[in-house]
């Protein structure tokens, strides 16, 4: 190929991605990231950089399957005698969020609280409490929201959460007398409620 | 006594919302089961814990929604402070670093098919050969992995495990890792794998606790065709009209069509193609199709062209790999197959 023609198509190829720089689409705001390379405001890099990008020579094809199943079976993860392989295969921890907890739910959505945090359940009213989550999972402030008709609070201190204090007998009369379900909450949040030692003692 | 309960929030995108969205921390007290769910907005930050730490010990449990169209809640960690409290840390090195300028917290990425290195390190633990009891000599590593499927995300998919181990103290460094993600074609391996550190229960606290647990993001390894135009096809008159498929490009990637003239050799380089080229930097894996057309330009004269598709990554250096490539013929002679006939009277 003449010179005359390299240039023309050099110069093309400067055209062109001069137009295609600034047809590329970036993110408003975008950081800049860990790249050799420095983005523009709209999350693209520079001109400068992309054809130094694409004038690079490609160093090689893209891996196949075989390939790469033959380097991973060449380099499998070597444990030394630093880790004692365990008797059976164990799972880290991981938490899970049904567990000691009390579903309550109406047809559309859910919600969780802590077992025990439910102190007064009104006659006829247990349907509300579930077995199973349905629709999906509404975390407690939105579900209290939606569903203030039988649904209420009462707020405790830790020590009465812990069974260590007494609710006040007044507190304790409105609860009972309340229409609605009472949910024992910690600073707006539902919070399980000990018996105190005087309850267990009695009950036994 | 009270307890200033440091957690810091993984951003786990795109598994879980972004900064604002609601999250659980569930505090536990284990020998008497009292249970404070509290829901939080903040991303990260402190706060002293709501209930006082007691011989038998706390669980600290943080659960966060699903990002945009992922309703589900994930558990992400759990801290259980209690007598024996050893200290555990797993970084993870990935060839791509993208995730420093995310914060921190922000989870690394990897290509199915590019290795990356794992350092460990557990203290804390009375000497192996003492008289304690286990979960004072030894904690548990666990490697996991979650495979996801086309939304990206596991969907319904089970964690499962892939390697467990006890450990003392130690600081191994292991190198080079290949994805375990399993069971998919290697090369399209997607999903995440988790390192963990955990302690051991015994009759004090009988709940485990994490004590570090790391992620990478494993995305698959791109693929691209191009259709329209097959090998030694020979172009005489019309431009076949071209489509390019750029499939799971990775994340933070250029990608583009170039031209040149001559066979396939790997290491040329040619003139790019209008329209072709496109640069991502987003959070999950891109696919397109895109239509090549009016590039005649670029076979001014006869002979072979090879066109290639490449794609830059924080791979190899930033330098270009070859996704697809065809040759074929230019050939615009006009070639006519005739006879001379004269009369004679």
């Amino acid at each position: 190929m003449r010179l005359g023609s390299n240039i023309y198509a050099l110069c093309a190829s400067v055209y062109v991605v001069v137009i295609l720089v600034l047809s590329i689409p970036g993110v408003e705001g975008q950081q800049a990231v860990a790249t050799p390379f420095k983005l523009k405001k709209n999350g693209a890099p520079s001109l400068k950089d992309i054809l130094r990008l694409v004038s690079q020579a490609p160093v090689a094809d893209r891996i196949t399957d075989a390939e790469l199943e033959k380097i991973k079976a060449a380099s499998p993860i070597l444990y030394d005698e630093r880790f004692r392989k365990t008797e059976e295969a164990k799972m880290p921890p991981r938490g899970d969020l049904y567990r000691n907890s009390t579903i309550l739910g109406v047809a559309q959505f859910h919600t969780i609280v802590p077992d025990h945090a439910i102190v007064h359940m009104p006659e006829g009213m247990e349907h509300y409490v579930i077995d199973d989550p349905q629709g999906p999972l509404l975390f407690w402030n939105d579900f209290l929201g939606k569903n203030l008709g039988w649904l209420t609070t009462q707020e405790i201190s830790l020590d009465q959460a812990s069974g260590k204090e007494k609710l006040p007998t007044l507190v304790e009369e409105q609860i009972r007398q309340s229409e609605l379900i009472v949910v024992a909450t910690h600073k707006g949040f539902p919070i399980s409620m000990l018996p105190t030692v005087e309850e267990l003692t009695t009950s036994q | 006594m009270r307890l200033l309960c440091y957690i810091a929030f993984c951003a786990y995108l795109p598994l879980i919302q972004s900064f604002g969205s609601e999250n659980i921390i569930r505090q536990i007290q284990l020998s008497t089961g009292l249970q404070y769910d509290f829901v939080t907005t903040e991303g990260n930050g402190s706060a002293v814990s709501h209930l006082p730490v007691i011989p038998g010990g706390v669980s600290y449990e943080l659960f966060a929604k699903g990002s945009a169209w992922d309703t589900n809640v994930y558990f992400l960690d759990r801290k259980v402070v209690g007598f024996y409290l050893p200290q555990g840390d797993i970084q993870i090195i990935s060839e791509d670093q993208s995730h420093l300028d995310l914060g921190e917290n922000a989870v690394q990425r990897t290509r199915a098919d590019r290795p990356y290195s794992l350092a460990i390190t557990v203290s804390g633990l009375t000497p192996d050969d003492s008289d304690a009891p286990d979960a004072a000599r030894q904690v548990l590593y666990t490697h996991t992995g979650h495979n996801f499927d086309t939304t990206y995300t596991p969907n319904g998919n089970d964690e499962y495990i892939i390697s467990s181990f006890y450990m003392g103290n130690s600081n191994p460094e292991l190198t080079p890792v290949y994805t375990q993600l399993t069971p998919m074609a290697p090369t399209k391996a997607m999903g995440v794998e988790r390192f963990t550190l955990s302690t051991l229960t015994d009759e004090t606290v009988t709940e485990s606790s994490i004590l570090d647990e790391e992620m990478i993001l494993v995305w698959p390894v791109s693929e691209a065709a191009i259709t329209g135009i097959e090998p030694g096809y020979e172009i005489r008159d019309s431009l076949p009209k071209l489509l390019v498929y750029y499939q799971d490009l990775y994340p933070l990637s250029l990608t583009y069509v170039q031209i040149y003239a001559g066979g396939e050799a790997l290491g040329t380089v040619g003139t790019v193609l209008p329209g072709s080229l496109r640069w991502h930097n987003t959070t999950v894996p891109q696919s397109e199709v895109i239509s090549i057309e009016n590039w005649e330009d670029y076979i001014p004269n006869e002979g072979v062209y090879t066109m290639e598709v490449l794609s830059v990554t924080p791979f190899h250096s930033w330098q270009p790999e070859r996704l697809a490539h065809v040759s074929f013929t230019v050939n615009r002679k006009l070639r006519i197959n005739g006879q001379l006939i004269t009369s004679e009277d």
